[in-house]
């Protein structure tokens, strides 16, 4: 087979073994590769009803047919495990040379099992896997570990690795790759520690052919010249970042913990002020040509750089209620070098802070507080002392969906999550599309597997009725699943006249296949309702789709606008969700909608 | 009759003119996108190629009107009256 290795290699950490497994055609015609093989695998390997941060838990590690290809932005991978937050699918992508180094060692995904007793890395190469001990890296920083692996393997190793967030099993804890790229939702980070893998490294230099190597370099030039056309212009100048001072105006940036009260300006930590007031340079996954990536000199750190994008900015900013810039770059990086989920750290200090505000924190746990001297402190030590598991912070490791439970007094109402992710920065009361998206995607509240904002974002969304608003999240649902699995990063999407139609020819062109654009949706399809499956297998309700009750309760109200969801209007577009996908009324996938898909129960 | 208009730059739109609110008055009774982004064009000729397209006097792809903070629009769609502000900003909304 073209474009992959047909190879699984799985690593049982327990007794220290592994061996390699076929990787059937039929099941990457049906998966593809990246988040859509990492959910077959998932399926496979999980047992039902496993414990998260168990032995049992796999975690697995996915290359895609596109890894090697060096079509522009393809050098990605993808990290599944059963979400420690969630108790459902966990599925993050990151990027660059790590991704073509698993490929390179011959494999198409890494499948880990067991746990180990003792503090590993495992080393994978051309002599096979090697568990080494890795116990002096302990309590090591994720720069610190990747720097430290390199000087003792050597040239050409890349790895993955977790901070010390991870060792203690903080349920938001990332997976740090290639100089600080994170595997940041769902809480893959704490599966490794559960494992207690410090690091994984891979070095392998195998080139995987391509069916048809001269239409592969047409498309490269071709692409490359599209990717720095207007299709990307945001990402290649200011990145991401841009989003702030736009949201901001429109008035679809969540504050305060969702409560959008705050009189702060966050006008001086927009982009565009980062990129006329910081130094700010720019940084590329491997093989790609737009670089959306922009480091900031943190203020008064010496030359010290933390990679900023627009959901950490809203984190550790607006939605603490913090607009001190220096403050932002440094919990930025701190989440990053302990390796936590900047989304789901900022979510679980910002409710916690409104429950201070609100004084209903038990008695016994102020006596667990951090010493302050104001906000900024405050939420520094917040964050450190959750990355420790020290004081308060050994509580707010659990996510602000555990904890709000366990105190309660109506702290669950302004937790903001979905199923125990906490919301990235994105207003569902104003984005209603995205609000459904939010409501219903088998990892929790995610933007990514959607992109449902890109609908809220066009000039007919004012028109949008319920019922397109359904169908919109089924069509950006499947087609994300296809850009995740085969991969391309998400900003590229543009770039695309027509996705379906140059996608499947550029896989056709790697692989030697036949398969059409329609069948390529399908299989967006196919992944969607398999990820569904496995969760309904792992205890999904229609009550796991739903939304913060704040974001019910509180409408925004900015002059004469109010904007607002009804919980009515949530449940009727969930309908006709559930209805555009085939599944039942409760959600449920029929027996022959399965069949039809090929997926096996 | 004078039209005054605001625009409001955002992304590298902001970044190239070093301006967050630029103030247009028009000694006109009716006044259209196609007009604002001439008399933006004739201010900041930094935008052209990047943020407008002066030659069809139409807002690049990367970039979206909004108006008032309220909608996005087509440049078709908008009627402009005094005291409206436009904004323009990136039309990539991921991130
Ligand atoms: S656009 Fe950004 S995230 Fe995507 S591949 Fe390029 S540098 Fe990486």
């Amino acid at each position: 087979m073209f474009g992959y290795n047909n190879k699984i290699l799985i690593i049982d950490v327990s007794s220290k073994s592994w061996k390699w497994e076929d990787l059937e055609e039929d099941v990457v015609r049906d998966f593809i590769g990246g988040s859509g093989l990492g959910a077959y695998l998932l399926y496979q390997h999980c047992p039902i009803g496993a414990e998260p941060l168990s032995h049992s838990n796999p975690l697995i590690f996915c290359a895609s047919p596109l890894v090697g290809s060096k079509l522009t932005t393809t050098s990605k991978f993808a990290v599944v495990s059963k979400s420690p937050q969630t108790g459902f699918i966990g599925d993050s992508l990151s990027s660059s040379s790590i991704a073509l180094s698993i490929k390179g060692v011959g494999a198409d995904a890494v499948v880990i099992t067991g746990a180990s007793r003792e503090w590993i890395s495992l080393v994978v190469d051309k002599e096979g896997v090697r568990f080494n001990d890795a116990s002096n890296l302990l309590g090591t920083t994720t720069s610190a570990t990747e720097k430290s692996l390199m000087g003792t393997l050597g040239k050409g190793y890349d790895t993955a690795c977790i901070g010390p967030a991870g060792e203690n099993l903080v349920r938001f804890a990332s997976i740090s790759n290639d100089g600080g790229r994170q595997a940041g939702r769902t809480g893959n980070g704490a599966v490794m520690g559960s494992k207690k893998i410090k690091a994984i490294s891979f070095k392998g230099h195998k080139k995987i052919p391509s069916f048809d190597e001269n239409a592969l370099a047409k498309t490269r030039i071709d692409l490359n010249y599209k990717s720095l056309g207007e299709a990307t212009e945001k990402y290649r100048t200011l990145g991401t970042m841009a989003n702030l001072s736009v949201f901001e105006r429109l008035k679809i940036l969540p504050t305060g913990n969702f409560r959008n009260q705050s009189n702060k300006d966050f006008q001086n930590i927009s982009g565009e002020a980062m990129h006329t007031e910081e130094k700010v340079s720019t940084s590329h996954c491997a093989n790609c040509t737009i670089g959306c990536e922009k480091l900031i000199t943190i203020p008064n750190s010496g030359s010290e750089k933390v990679r900023l994008e627009y959901q950490s900015l809203f984190a550790m900013g607006p939605l603490v209620g913090i607009s001190d810039r220096e403050t932002i770059l440094k919990s930025s990086k701190f989440c990053d070098e302990s390796g936590m989920d900047t989304i789901s750290a900022g979510s679980t200090c910002a409710w916690f802070m409104e429950c201070m505000q609100k004084g209903i924190i038990p008695e016994s746990w102020l006596k667990l507080l951090p010493r302050y001297d104001n906000e900024e402190d405050l939420f520094a030590q917040l964050l450190r002392s959750i990355a420790e598991r020290s004081g308060i912070g050994d509580i707010l490791a659990e996510g602000s969906a555990r904890v709000s439970e366990a105190i309660g007094l109506g702290s669950q109402e302004f937790a903001m999550h979905v199923k125990g992710l906490e919301m990235p920065g994105y207003e569902p009361r104003s984005l209603h599309t995205m609000a459904l998206a939010l409501a219903v995607s088998t990892r929790g509240a995610c933007h990514n597997r959607s992109s449902a904002y890109e609908y809220d974002f066009s000039s007919d969304s004012d028109g949008y009725k319920q019922s397109s608003r359904g169908r919109m999240v089924v069509e950006g649902e499947d087609y994300s699943a296809v850009m995740d699995s085969l991969i391309w990063c998400k900003f590229v999407r543009r770039v695309f006249d027509n996705f379906y139609d140059e996608s499947a020819e550029i896989l056709n062109n790697i692989t030697g296949w036949d398969i059409d654009p329609k069948q390529l949706a399908q299989c967006g399809e196919r992944i969607n309702n398999l990820k569904k499956q496995f969760n309904i297998r792992e205890g999904w309700n229609r009550s796991h789709d739903n939304l913060p009750k704040r974001i019910f309760s509180d409408p925004l109200i900015n002059g004469e606008k109010v904007s607002s969801i009804s919980e009515s209007e949530l449940d009727n577009m969930i309908e006709y969700y559930y209805d555009a996908r085939g599944w039942t009324s409760d959600g449920i996938i029929p027996s022959e909608k399965l069949v039809s898909l090929g997926i096996k129960s | 009759m004078a039209i005054n208009l605001t625009v409001e730059l955002f992304g590298n739109s902001q970044v190239l003119t070093g301006q967050k609110l630029i103030d247009l008055q028009f000694l006109k009774p009716q006044v259209d996108i196609c007009d604002v982004i001439q008399a933006l064009g004739q201010r900041f000729p930094m935008l052209d190629g990047k943020v407008l397209d002066f030659g069809t006097k139409s807002l690049l792809s990367s970039y979206a009107l909004n108006l008032n903070g309220v909608g996005f629009k087509d440049a078709a769609q908008i009627e402009l009256a005094d005291g409206d502000s436009i904004l323009i900003l990136p039309s990539q909304a991921g991130g």
